[in-house]
């Protein structure tokens, strides 16, 4: 159920990952991202997969939470991946029907889908180990973005959860009221849509109202004048991370050359 | 560890004084023309001091959350003056010291909170205002300590409760500095023993730090807990002073829509038979000292409640509705276990419990849209999670409204969503067309609102069609999820009128998931009471009631609550008296003789 998607949202745990400055992680998952572009790099890609494990282990994070929160996409991943498999000329490994599958294209799409797994799985690391209020600071010193737009990416992520369980009971709703889910072709999907859209919109916009009250009534006038409840400061722990991020990203390169 | 926290962190409430208020809404058309000027407030007085514990009460659209407004500066009146701590509060340049001094906190948990962790939201406040960064994380422990919630600094928000949810939109006030704390409805959207902890802790912060409460409701039993009392109608105060002297204007009141709190109203009863003297019993507990003073030769030895003394009269069922051994899980939480309950035709039956104790889980269950784990669901002996029975004819038996139906209004205007229901079942435009009108016309929504859109309704109004629009599909029975939260007394009245009309007149079998015990004990047949997923007692209000309070559950009605405080006080009073007149009779009796 919709319920369960845990996307974007925080995994509250004592760990050294959690408390390390959000922008070391923020750049971590950048320049992850970017080694993970080279192509068909075992050793590499067996380097990176080892960093992040071993990231997720000092985390905290359960695995069985990350797949859960991803398993959606991971899913939309392999399903679009694999038509990579059929499409790439090279010798043929089996038919089926109209479709060939080759060697390369199971090698190229096995790449593809461990590249994809290893990215998402970097940034939703990101995600779970960092508050929306440190990414929102670690993003505004990072891209230098102004304070407002980053306000406007933390409360995007804490009503994601509300709008979703907003979104089930107007669909249970509209389920008790006879409302069937399918049938009448593109006109029928598109009145659905309606349906579903209309009173989502309106409590949604119905709550932004709310919502920039509350935030006005404490004061919010953007980003001037404001203090932080903790405001970034590098430690001790965030300079030897940077260390490290330099070490892996020296390897990585010599192992891009060598490899 | 020991935490020292210095109570200069805290503010205290400063004097508010308001003068010949007024604020007018106004609606304008697309060529921004003044097309209606409401005169929402006009001529108020007010004011306040340190410590004041205040209600401002009124049923809705008196303009309570208006003037609220106001003196938060979240509006700009028209006319008169807003003196906040000797700042006149209407200038522009004072705008942020009135909001440091006059806190808010709205009526819904959910959006006023900025932040995704606990602590980060009781900061945003203080962040704003520029607290120095050495100091923000004591004073966002203080207001944490000071609303009980200090083991919650670094949880995250969605893993708190709603009561939970409001006690830190308090910290987030307090952690500014703010000594004045307004509450608007603050306490509609919890449940009994939420509310109720809310109201005492706040009661509390204005005793022992010097902090101003105003609470801005309908709901009268929070007057109890108030020293002084505004009542607004249509924009004016028509009522002002300490409680006591305005819940003696009981017909001022009544005409302002408000109805006594229900234990004034049972102490005027008693008063009238002359078994206390007329005045100022606020809760079951005066009016036992009270009676215990007057008559103490009536009071034999403390004693228990005994197991069980009277036989309700069983009602005979043709069992309708029948939930056989139904469990239901959220992934690991298990929501419901091994439930089974059984509902007759023709029946008024109210499910009660805590928050959490899997009523609403229940209802989907019941109403065929959740299908359980384990178990069944039998009406008039269909399987409703069988294979070969279909939607249409689960829609045709069973009638579902959710709580706050409104939110779930979609179409363009009240016609059209009422008529939604009966064009999915696939009957005939025709009949789809008559049966929208007739339902319409049954909720008691005027001709007028056919074609209005449903944005321009007032919220009950809303609800009333949102209740039509399953009505049309004229089920036999209907399945009600807390239909009366949110309303003020004569929104409340009207609801629960609707609902017995429906039962008695219609012949519709209602079963409800409803807080509020005195209704249910006014109306329904027969109680269903819940507790963490399980069904702990099943029979006649009276009975039920009885069981839990035994069980040390105290949120019952007032009456059955005095009786049973009586009893166990030594008063030889008939355990078997149920309802409010029969139990105020009774206590007449035991003190009089016939």
């Amino acid at each position: 159920m919709l319920r369960d998607v845990t996307i974007g949202q925080y995994y509250s745990a004592a760990s050294g990952v959690h408390s390390l400055d959000p922008r070391v992680k923020i750049r971590y998952v950048l320049c992850m991202i970017l080694l993970l572009i080279p192509d068909r790099n075992p050793v590499l890609y067996g380097t990176l997969t080892a960093i992040f494990a071993l990231a997720l282990m000092l985390s905290r994070v359960p695995l069985r939470h990350l797949m859960k929160g991803t398993t959606g996409v991971a899913l939309l991943v392999i399903f679009g991946s694999a038509i990579s498999a059929f499409t790439t000329y090279g010798s043929t490994l089996f038919t089926v029907g109209p479709l060939t599958v080759t060697e390369e294209g199971v090698v190229k799409t096995a790449f593809l889908i461990w590249r994809m797994f290893l990215m998402i799985g970097f940034a939703s690391l990101l995600m779970y180990t960092t508050t929306p209020s440190e990414l929102n600071d670690g993003f505004e010193k990072c891209f230098h973005l102004s304070g407002n737009v980053a306000m406007g990416i933390t409360i995007a992520f804490r009503f994601i959860p509300v709008l979703l369980s907003e979104l089930n009971h107007i669909i249970t709703a509209q389920a008790a009221r006879g409302l069937s889910k399918r049938g009448g072709g593109i006109k029928g999907f598109i009145r659905r849509m309606k349906q579903l859209l209309l009173p989502l919109f309106q409590s949604a916009f119905d709550r932004a109202g709310r919502l920039s009250d509350a935030m006005e009534a404490r004061c919010y006038r953007g980003g001037k004048g404001r203090t932080k409840l903790h405001p970034l400061r590098y430690k001790g722990a965030d300079y030897a991370a940077y260390l490290v991020l330099l070490a892996v990203i020296g390897v990585s390169i010599w192992m891009i050359i060598r490899f | 560890m020991a935490v020292v926290y210095y109570t200069g962190i805290f503010g205290v409430g400063v004097l508010i004084k308001v003068r010949d208020l007024a604020f007018e809404y106004f609606t304008r058309d697309e060529e921004e023309h003044l097309t209606d000027m409401v005169s929402a407030i006009r001529g108020i007085r007010f004011d306040a001091a340190g410590g004041d514990v205040i209600a401002i009460v009124g049923r809705n659209g008196s303009g309570k959350t208006t003037f609220a407004r106001i003196l938060n500066r979240l509006l700009l009146p028209i006319e008169g003056s807003v003196e906040v701590d000797g700042l006149d509060a209407l200038l522009e340049e004072n705008k942020y010291e009135v909001r440091t001094h006059v806190g808010m906190v709205f009526q819904n948990p959910e959006d006023q909170i900025v932040g995704s962790v606990v602590c980060e939201d009781v900061a945003f406040g203080a962040e704003n205002i520029g607290v120095p960064e050495g100091e923000l994380s004591d004073r966002v422990k203080a207001a944490l300590a000071a609303v009980g919630m200090e083991d919650a600094y670094d949880k995250p928000v969605s893993a708190l409760s709603g009561g939970e949810k409001q006690k830190v939109a308090v910290a987030g006030v307090l952690a500014m500095g703010t000594g004045t704390v307004i509450l608007d409805e603050a306490t509609s959207m919890l449940d009994p023993k939420s509310a109720k902890e809310l109201v005492v802790m706040m009661k509390r912060l204005a005793k022992e730090k010097h902090i101003t409460v105003i609470w801005i409701t309908h709901d009268m039993n929070l007057l109890l807990a108030s020293d002084i009392v505004y009542v607004m109608d249509r924009g004016r105060m028509v009522l002002a002073g300490r409680r006591d002297r305005v819940l003696s204007e009981e017909a001022k009141l009544a005409s302002s829509g408000l109805t006594l709190p229900k234990v004034r109203r049972l102490a005027g009863r008693l008063a009238a038979f002359g078994v206390i003297p007329r005045g100022n019993a606020n809760s079951v507990r005066g009016i036992v000292e009270e009676m215990k003073k007057r008559y103490p030769s009536k009071f034999g030895v403390k004693r228990h409640l005994p197991e069980k003394t009277f036989e309700a009269g069983k009602v005979s069922l043709t069992r309708a509705i029948l939930a056989d051994h139904v469990s239901y899980s959220y992934g690991k939480n298990r929501v419901l276990s091994d439930v089974s309950i059984s509902v007759g035709k023709g029946e008024y039956v109210a499910i009660v419990g805590a928050t959490g104790s899997g009523k609403s889980t229940l209802l989907s269950v019941l109403s065929g849209i959740m299908k359980p784990a384990e178990g069944t669901v039998y009406v008039d002996g269909m399987d409703l999670y069988d294979r070969s029975t279909t939607t249409k004819e689960i829609r045709k038996k069973i009638g579902y409204v959710f709580q706050y139906p409104e939110h779930q209004l979609f179409a363009e205007n009240v016609y059209e969503d009422v008529i939604f229901g009966p064009r999915n079942l696939g009957v005939s435009e025709i009949e789809a067309e008559k049966r929208a009108y007739q339902c319409i016309e049954l909720v008691g929504l005027s001709q007028d609102v056919y074609d209005l859109p449903v944005s321009s309704l007032s919220g009950g109004q809303k609800r009333r069609a949102a209740i039509a629009g399953v009505l049309a599909m004229e089920p036999e029975y209907l399945i009600l999820d807390e239909p009366l939260s949110g309303m003020d007394p004569e929104g409340r009245e009207e609801m629960l009128a609707l609902m017995d009309s429906l039962h008695r007149e219609a012949g519709i079998t209602i079963l409800v998931v409803t807080h509020d015990v005195e209704s249910v004990s006014a109306y329904a047949d027969r109680v269903i009471c819940m507790e963490e997923g399980k069904v702990v007692g099943a029979g006649a209000p009276a009975e039920v009631f009885y069981d839990m309070y035994r069980d040390g559950y105290h949120e019952i009605p007032v009456a059955e609550k005095l009786l049973y405080r009586l009893y166990e006080e030594g008063l030889p009073v008939d355990l078997a008296a149920a309802g409010e007149d029969r139990i105020a009779e009774e206590v007449r009796r035991a003190c009089f003789g016939m």
